[in-house]
């Protein structure tokens, strides 16, 4: 089974909805605060040209087009490419969006793996290697342990006791009135769960490369963890970091159609 | 393959020296302490023709989390310094405010300082203070 060409499928189709669905949200934000907001910078240091709203209509729609035409196998290596251009186009607008701002880096990254990825133009029939799929699990991973690395350096294990969750749940809700993240707030051993959780799952996601059989239980660790993180903090990493997490059902989609789809 | 891998050898190389370049960055998000006790954070309330003083709240919720950031730095720089930085970041905060279309009616805007401390049975209470307003029709500020 193609299980380069199945995640293909899955993750442009996805992020192709995810765009679809925020686009409107996307250019309200920009007509708000195209003009106010520092213009990206490629890798730090190429700046993204400004686009008005006209133009970044036509660089959503683009995007769409090209995520989709991968999505249906019309020249998938092609419109890959140009989605990784126009990613950075069209995202380089709206950086300042919560849920765009960090939580959409890893799209151009999985882009490029599937773009140079063998198996990504073939049938869904022929064998492709496992190594992309390791390679997309090891950006997902990365991320997450450089996010516990940082915290790890920052404070050591003095992250870990429950006052620093107890901080960042109290920082949320003075912003934003959460009363489920003040609630856990008032209780410290909570806290000190969730910190242990939370340290664990950033430091130890990395090991699903060395038990890739186990990915679902990855999946639904990473899913609590985000759902968590959006309830307590409104923090949304669902939207644009969401369907890399899709390489975690490739292997049970896949089982699952090979016996009725694929011969 | 080797392309791929040294596209996840250059992310983790840039975040090991914590350079934000992006795509890539090091998330260093809540790595740095946040002490309870501590907390200091700038809300933006708004004072309506009543009188009556509420929260902004706008669609772009992170907007308010942003600008009060950047309120409680320039409030904390000596005046030459705060009132260069400030005019713009006024400017900026009326300008979000007349275009949020949820806000109906807001005449002041009131830089809230928001600190939390211990009560009783590990409770947690919260207390505002008004620290720098100003109107939007004219964006004078007061402190």
């Amino acid at each position: 089974m193609n299980g380069v060409r199945l995640f293909t499928i899955l993750y442009c189709a996805t992020l192709a909805v995810a765009v679809a669905l925020r686009h409107a949200d996307q250019s309200r934000y920009l007509k708000l605060r195209g003009e106010l907001d520092v213009p990206a910078r490629v890798l730090g240091r190429w700046p993204v040209p400004r686009l008005t709203a006209g133009q970044f209509h036509v660089a959503g729609a683009s995007f769409l087009t090209a995520t989709t035409l991968a999505c249906v196998g019309i020249h998938p290596r092609a419109a890959l490419c140009l989605a990784i251009a126009l990613y950075f186009v069209y995202f380089g607008q709206i950086l300042g969006v919560s849920y765009v701002h960090r939580k959409s880096n890893l799209v151009p990254v999985i882009l490029f793996v599937l773009a140079v990825a063998p198996g990504t133009d073939e049938g869904m029939a022929r064998r492709s290697p496992p190594w992309p799929l390791l390679i997309v699990q090891a950006a997902l991973a990365q991320s997450y342990l450089t996010s516990g690395f940082c915290k790890i350096r920052e404070m050591g294990v003095r992250w870990a006791p429950g006052a620093q969750m107890q901080g960042i749940l109290l920082f949320h809700h003075l912003y934003y009135d959460l009363k489920a993240s003040v609630w856990l707030a008032e209780r410290i051993w909570l806290c000190r769960v969730l910190s242990v959780l939370a340290l664990t799952f950033e430091l130890t996601f990395w090991t699903v490369l060395l038990v890739p059989e186990y990915g679902w239980v990855f999946l639904l660790a990473g899913l609590t963890f985000h759902l968590g993180t959006l309830g307590l903090m409104r923090i949304d990493y669902l939207t644009y970091q969401g369907p890399a997490f899709l390489v975690f059902l490739v292997g049970p989609i896949g089982r699952a159609l090979s016996g009725h789809w694929i011969k | 393959m080797l392309l791929s891998l040294l596209t996840i050898c250059l992310s983790a190389c840039l975040a090991g020296l914590r350079v934000e370049a992006w795509p890539f960055s090091c998330y260093p998000m809540f790595s740095s302490p946040f002490v309870p006790q501590e907390l200091r954070v700038c809300r933006i309330a708004l004072e309506c023709g009543d009188g009556k003083l509420l929260w902004w709240r706008p669609h772009f919720y992170k907007l308010p989390l942003l600008l009060g950031e950047r309120f409680a730095w320039c409030m904390g720089r000596p005046p030459a310094v705060r009132a260069r930085w400030l005019r713009p970041l006024v400017q900026e905060t009326i300008h979000c405010i007349q275009n949020d279309p949820g806000v109906i009616s807001a005449r002041k805007v009131c830089i809230t300082l928001r600190v939390v401390t211990r009560a009783q049975h590990g409770k947690w209470r919260i207390a505002n203070q008004v620290i720098a307003s100003f109107c939007i029709s004219s964006g004078q500020v007061r402190t």
